[in-house]
C-alpha cells in the first residue's frame, strides 16, 4: 500500500487535466445546449501550436528559456478565439433551431475537417516540447520525486474552476449569463443581447479547449488523432458530471482520474474500460448526472 | 382470373407498392453482378452490410432516439461470426450468421433495460459509453484478438465448401443481398404494424403517448433490441465479406459516428433511404480515399455539413422540430 500517496497524486493530475478539457465543452453545453465534439480538435489545435512555438522558439533562441511558457497562453488565445468565431458565426448560428443531435453531427463534421487541416498544416511528424516541463524540474511531495509542471497543472485547474464560480456568482456577466441559460427567450425579451452572449461563451469554452491542449502539449507527444481520445474521455467526465455543470464537471474528473489511476496501478489492462465504466455506474443511479438537472417534462 | 386473384392479394396486403419496389430493388441489385467490375460489387456488398446498421438506426430515429454507439452490436456481430469459426471451427455460413444475430440478440436484451431510461443526448452518449466499454475490454485483452482482430478463411454454404481466393463470390453476394432485402421487408412490415406506428407517436410526444396507455419503456427496448439485432447481422455479413475483423474499424466510437452521419443524411422516411445513403456514402469514401487519399476525412466532414445545413429535407422529418 506504499502506493497510496502515488495514486492521490497520480490522479489528482490527471483529474486536473481531464477537467481542463471537459470545463470548456460543459460550459458551452450549459449555456448553448450545443455538445460541441469539434471540441477534441481545438485541444488537439491548442497542442499544435503551442508545440511548433516552442519548437521555433528552442530552434533559434537560446537565452531566455523561461520565456516559453508564454506561448502556451499565446497559442491558446489565438488559437481559441479565432477558431471559436469562425465555428460560431459561420455554422451553429445556423443550426440552433434544429435538433440536439444535427448541431452534434455539425460539430462532428467540423472535427473531421480539422483532423485533415492539422495534418495539412503541421504534417504527420510527432512534435515532442519537452522543453518547458524541463525547466521546472523535480521536486519531492512526501518523498516521491514529482515533475512541477504536472504539479502545477493541478493549481491551474483549480483557478480555472476559481473563475468560473467567481464570475458567476459575483460579477453581472455571470448574473446575465445564469439568466440566460434559465430561459433564453425570456431574458431576450428583457434586453439581453443573448447572440452576443453565445458567441462570448463559445469562444470562451473553445479558449479552454485550446489552452488545455496547450499546457499539455509539453507532458505529451503530439501526434495526429491526440483530439480524437480526449473527446470521448471529455464526454465521458462531462456526462457523469450533468451536462452543463463545471462543479460536476470537477468532481465527474476527480472520480474518473481516481478509478483510472487505481486500474492503471493494479490492472494495466481495464484502462480504457474503466472510464466508461464509471460512466455507466454512476448514471444508472443518477440518469442525469451527478449535478445535472432534471428535465422538467413539459406537456 | 389473375387479375381477380391480384386484387384480393392486394386486398390483403400482400402485394402493395413497396414491396414491389422492393423486389425490383434487389433484383436490380443481383443483375449488377453480371455487369459491375468487382470492386464495384464489393463496394456495393459492404455498403449492403452497412445499411443493415442505418437501417437499426432508422428504427430508433423513428422513435426520436439516436444511437452513437451502434458500432457496438456491428463489432459484436462481426466477433461472434469471427470467434465461433476460430474457436468451434464451424464454417458453416449460416450458422455463423445465427450466432452473430444471437450475439447481438442477448447483449441488447440484457443492456435494454439499463439504456431504455434514457432520451436525446443521454441516449446517444450512453451508448457511446457502452461501445468504447467494449473496445477497452477487446483491445486489452490478447485472448479476444487485441487490436489484431480476427481472421477467417474457407467458408462452407449448406457443408458446400467455396474455395475462393476472394472473399467476394456469387454466394457471399446473393446472401448478403438477399439477407438485406428480408430484414427491409421485415422492417416494412413493422413500421406498418402498431407497434411500428407507436414509435412516432412516442417521438412526437412521450407525455400523451404513456397517457394514452402505451408502455414507452417496453417499447423502446423492443426497437432497442430490434436495432441492434440489424446491427449485429451487418457486422457478421461484414466478416464474411471481408474476412477480417479489427476493434478499431467496428467498435471505435468515429465508425459509430459514421453510421450516424449516414443515417441522418438519408433521414427515417422509408426503408430505402438508409441502403442508399450507405450505398452513397461508401462510394463518396472510396473515391475520395482512391482520389484525395490525405484529405478524405474532410471531404466527409464538408459533405456532412453541406447535407445538414442545405439539405434539411434529406434529414427526415423528425430532426425539423424546433426547440422550445
Amino acid at each position: 500500500m506504499a502506493s497510496i500517496p502515488f495514486i492521490i497524486l497520480d490522479s489528482l493530475v490527471y483529474a486536473s487535466w481531464l477537467f481542463m478539457v471537459a470545463s470548456g465543452l460543459t460550459l458551452i453545453y450549459g449555456v448553448m445546449k450545443v455538445l460541441n465534439v469539434a471540441h477534441g480538435s481545438l485541444y488537439a489545435f491548442g497542442a499544435y501550436a503551442n508545440a511548433w512555438l516552442i519548437g521555433w522558439y528552442f530552434n533559434n533562441y537560446s537565452e531566455f528559456e523561461a520565456l516559453s511558457f508564454l506561448f502556451i497562453p499565446i497559442s491558446a488565445l489565438v488559437i481559441g478565439i479565432i477558431l471559436g468565431v469562425l465555428i460560431e458565426k459561420f455554422f451553429l448560428r445556423k443550426i440552433y433551431f434544429r435538433d440536439e443531435i444535427v448541431v452534434v453531427l455539425v460539430t462532428y463534421g467540423l472535427f473531421l475537417i480539422f483532423e485533415d487541416v492539422m495534418k495539412l498544416i503541421f504534417g504527420t511528424t510527432s512534435y515532442l516540447p519537452y522543453q518547458p516541463r524541463m525547466l521546472l524540474g523535480n521536486i519531492n511531495v512526501f518523498s516521491i520525486p514529482y515533475v512541477v509542471y504536472d504539479l502545477a497543472i493541478i493549481g491551474i485547474a483549480a483557478f480555472i474552476w476559481f473563475l468560473f464560480n467567481f464570475i458567476i456568482k459575483y460579477t453581472k456577466i455571470g448574473k446575465l449569463l445564469l439568466s440566460v441559460i434559465n430561459d433564453r427567450e425570456m431574458s431576450s425579451a428583457l434586453g439581453i443581447n443573448v447572440n452576443k452572449f453565445f458567441i462570448y461563451t463559445f469562444t470562451f469554452g473553445c479558449l479552454l479547449g485550446c489552452l488545455g491542449g496547450a499546457v499539455s502539449a509539453p507532458m505529451i507527444s503530439v501526434v495526429p488523432g491526440i483530439g480524437v481520445e480526449v473527446i470521448v474521455l471529455a464526454f465521458a467526465v462531462v456526462v457523469t458530471g450533468g451536462l452543463g455543470s463545471v462543479t460536476g464537471a470537477a468532481i465527474g474528473a476527480l472520480f474518473i482520474g481516481l478509478a483510472r489511476t487505481i486500474a492503471i496501478f493494479y490492472a494495466p489492462q481495464l484502462e480504457l474500460f474503466i472510464v466508461f465504466f464509471v460512466m455507466a455506474i454512476i448514471l444508472s443511479f443518477k440518469p442525469e448526472g451527478l449535478f445535472g438537472s432534471k428535465e422538467v417534462r413539459k406537456i | 382470373m389473375a387479375v381477380k386473384k391480384l386484387e384480393r392479394y392486394k386486398m390483403r396486403g400482400l402485394i402493395n407498392k413497396d414491396k414491389l419496389i422492393l423486389i425490383a430493388f434487389l433484383f436490380t441489385f443481383i443483375s449488377f453482378w453480371f455487369l459491375l467490375p468487382d470492386y464495384a460489387i464489393n463496394t456495393i456488398s459492404l455498403s449492403f452490410c452497412n445499411g443493415l446498421v442505418i437501417l437499426g438506426l432508422l428504427l430508433l430515429m423513428r422513435a426520436g432516439l439516436i444511437s452513437f454507439g451502434h458500432g457496438m452490436y456491428y463489432c459484436l456481430g462481426g466477433y461472434a461470426v469471427a470467434m465461433t469459426y476460430n474457436f468451434l471451427q464451424i464454417k458453416e455460413v449460416f450458422v455463423l450468421i445465427a450466432f452473430s444475430i444471437l450475439a447481438g440478440f442477448i447483449v441488447s436484451f440484457f443492456l435494454g433495460f439499463f439504456v431504455r431510461r434514457f432520451r436525446g443526448i443521454f441516449f446517444a452518449m450512453l451508448n457511446l459509453a457502452l461501445s468504447m466499454i467494449l473496445f477497452g475490454i477487446i483491445v486489452k485483452s490478447v485472448s479476444l484478438g487485441s487490436t489484431d482482430g480476427f481472421g477467417i478463411k474457407d467458408l462452407t454454404y449448406f457443408s458446400h465448401i467455396i474455395e475462393d481466393e476472394k472473399r467476394l463470390n456469387i454466394f457471399s453476394y446473393l446472401l448478403i443481398v438477399l439477407l438485406t432485402g428480408l430484414m427491409m421487408m421485415i422492417v416494412m412490415n413493422f413500421l406498418k404494424s402498431p407497434s411500428g406506428k407507436m414509435l412516432e407517436a412516442i417521438r412526437e410526444n412521450e407525455i400523451r403517448s404513456s397517457y394514452l396507455g402505451i408502455s414507452i419503456n417496453k417499447q423502446i427496448h423492443k426497437i432497442y433490441i430490434f436495432s441492434s439485432t440489424l446491427a449485429a447481422l451487418g457486422g457478421g455479413l461484414m466478416v464474411i465479406l471481408i474476412g477480417h475483423i479489427t476493434p478499431e474499424d467496428t467498435a471505435y466510437w468515429t465508425r459509430s459516428g459514421e453510421f450516424v452521419f449516414v443515417a441522418i443524411l438519408s433521414g427515417s422516411l422509408n426503408v430505402f433511404a438508409p441502403l442508399i445513403g450507405s450505398l452513397f456514402f461508401e462510394f463518396i469514401r472510396s473515391y475520395a480515399l482512391f482520389y484525395f487519399p490525405n484529405t478524405w476525412q474532410m471531404i466527409i466532414g464538408v459533405v456532412l455539413i453541406l447535407g445538414i445545413l442545405y439539405l434539411p429535407e434529406g434529414i427526415g422529418s423528425i430532426f425539423n422540430k424546433r426547440k422550445k
